[in-house]
């Protein structure tokens, strides 16, 4: 059979990604040469309006850069500014942050699993986790208000409390999530077609996500221990002892960095959230929840502060960084962002290399920058410059026929 | 296993290897939860000549660094940037944060690229670049990252003097209508 090399640009128009993403792939026949990454097309510019407004509005939006980490970014920003301007925060607070930023890790690894159950062509699991996530989804109404944009987070601590009620409400969802973890981790983890869709499919060597700089579950499933909760215990964490899941506790063997790999360790990292958030709720200090509840004062003695400070957590992706300045005005001097896919979206470039186009959806799902729909991908042949519009659906049909042709299914 | 050297060891040794081209160190320390873990970050200042030799020997001599990202800042007369590394990740309560700033006067915005040393830091290079204007020489990528292609030229998002992006309309509409005065 003749091989030729044509490219494949997909992108850049994808709502699902949290940062937009434009791939262009060389591929030879069905296998990938190479593939090149661009990024920006809805860059919100979100960074420059911040710094147009004073710190307790930029807490709001923050919160506003990613729907589903929307409690790490305002967390990473809050410590930021907190660093800068030396402002201690309650025990109380703490512990109440560190919840709710444990519910929103189960939330989000729940609706990545649905997302590359969907993928793969195995649509009932996608149904069955997103119910199961419902159930988190509830708790975190019944806490904040908000299913997302939780608006929980304050300079100096939280805006609202755990109330008796709400206990009542969290311990349910725990025993409800501990007799669920058990049939989820049977029905991903031991499927053969599972298994044949992500094992050995997009390899992330340990070397290349040291050198890439790779962050949370994806440096997590190539052997790194690295984990910002457990390396740099911020918050309640200092008090909880959290350690770092590798793929190698499940499957006994050397971690390879495959889809497979980091499935497992987002599966396990709910099972460990599960253990968090109980060891939260028997300890929970009981004292103030914010430092200066009185925002005007709050604001001025921000207006009054300077100084320069960093905010590192760890989101559901990975490592989330922001950087503050403040110089005695009424507005930040400067804030800078850096998500957790920004420092994952290059480990891409090795992943795809040698791979099928069929299992470009799970590769790009194996990151989790949450593929929800694929826009439309071009075709372009090389060789007589001729395009045609292939669009997400047709990809996602190719996916699925290749789960259907492992599994001998017609 | 990898040797854990304290802060102020890393200042020690930085400060033993480049005398006073270290211009300034300081550890910043916030303290954590009910035991009282103390997270320590070191905030170095340092000469523009010895930034990639720094980095290098930090790499090479303390540990492999992960890049977390290079905030710029504009400060008026100059522009700092700050290089985030982490070291010691992976061992419990080990991790520390180095903060490596630089201050470029504006009228020689240059660094080094870094991604010979740590491929990871592409994309925050490239920032450096399209949102605040600092010529990254070597780099191995042309931008802009975030940008669109058909951005303008010459003026940059973060900047806070004439270049920022918000002159740019207010060029437009003199040149245009002749207005002076530049309103919109």
């Amino acid at each position: 059979m003749e091989t030729y090399s044509c490219s494949l640009p997909i992108g850049p128009i994808h709502p699902a990604f949290k940062e937009p993403v434009r791939l262009s792939f060389i591929l030879e026949g069905e296998r990938i040469k190479d593939v090149k990454v661009r990024v920006g097309w809805t860059h919100r510019g979100i960074e420059y309006l911040g710094m147009r407004r004073n710190p307790i509005q930029t807490i709001y939006l923050a919160e506003r850069i990613c729907g589903i980490c929307s409690n790490s970014h305002p967390l990473a920003f809050v410590r930021a500014v907190e660093n800068a301007a030396s402002i201690e925060v309650p025990l109380r607070a703490q512990y109440i942050r560190v919840f709710i930023a444990e519910l929103e890790r189960i939330h989000s690894h729940m609706l990545w699993a649905g997302v590359l159950a969907h993928e793969m062509g195995f649509d009932s699991l996608l149904f069955y986790t997103w119910k199961v996530r419902e159930k988190v989804m509830d708790t975190l109404e019944y806490l904040t208000g908000n299913r997302v944009n939780y608006a929980m987070l304050m300079i100096g601590g939280v805006r609202r409390d755990i109330t008796q009620e709400g206990y009542r409400f969290i311990k349910e969802t725990i025993v409800y999530y501990r007799e669920m973890m058990d049939k989820i981790k049977e029905t991903i983890l031991e499927d053969q077609s599972v298994m044949l869709r992500t094992r050995g499919v997009g390899i992330l060597t340990k070397e290349d996500a040291l050198k890439l700089s790779a962050v949370g579950p994806t440096a997590r499933a190539s052997g790194i221990p690295l984990d910002v909760r457990q390396d740099y215990p911020y918050e309640a964490y200092a008090d909880i002892s959290v350690k770092a899941i590798t793929p190698d506790i499940y499957t006994h063997e050397e971690p390879i960095g495959d889809s497979y790999d980091k499935t497992v360790v987002r599966i396990l990292e709910v099972e460990q959230s599960l253990d968090i958030l109980e060891a939260v709720i028997d300890n929970l200090p009981e004292g103030p929840i914010v430092k200066e509840a009185n925002l005007n004062k709050l604001l001025i003695q921000l207006r009054r502060a300077k100084g320069e400070g960093v905010g590192r957590i760890e989101a559901p992706r990975g490592e989330d960084i922001h950087y503050a300045r403040l110089e005695g005005v009424e507005n930040l001097h400067t804030w800078r962002a850096r998500a957790p896919t920004y420092a994952n979206l290059l480990t891409w470039i090795p992943m795809y290399k040698d791979q099928e186009v069929a299992d470009i959806p799970v590769i790009a799902a194996s990151i989790d920058p949450c593929i929800a729909c694929m826009d439309r991908v071009t075709f372009v042949d090389a060789r007589s410059g001729g395009e045609r519009i292939v669009t997400g659906e047709e990809l996602h049909k190719m996916s699925v026929e290749k789960s259907r042709k492992l599994r001998g299914v017609k | 296993m990898r040797k854990i050297r304290s802060p102020e060891e890393i200042i020690e040794f930085l400060k033993e290897k480049y005398g006073e081209k270290i211009i300034s160190a300081e550890i910043k320390e916030r303290v954590e939860g009910t035991s009282g873990v103390k997270l320590r970050d070191l905030w170095i200042t340092v000469d523009r000549e010895i930034l990639k030799e720094l980095i290098k020997s930090l790499h090479e001599e303390i540990d492999f660094l992960h890049v977390s990202v290079i905030t710029p800042i504009d400060m008026g007369e100059n522009i700092e940037v700050v290089y985030h590394f982490c070291v010691y990740y992976g061992i419990p309560s080990s991790e520390c944060v180095i903060n490596v700033k630089v201050s470029l006067p504006k009228d020689n915005l240059e660094v080094s690229t870094i991604t010979d040393i740590i491929p990871g830091a592409l994309f925050s290079e490239l920032d450096l670049q399209d949102m605040m204007g600092i010529k990254v020489i070597g780099i191995p990528e042309r931008g802009p990252l975030f940008l669109p292609d058909e951005f303008p030229k010459e003026f940059y998002p973060w900047r806070k003097d004439e270049k920022n992006i918000d002159n740019f309309g207010k060029e437009i509409i003199i040149n245009s209508e002749g207005n002076k005065n530049g309103d919109i």
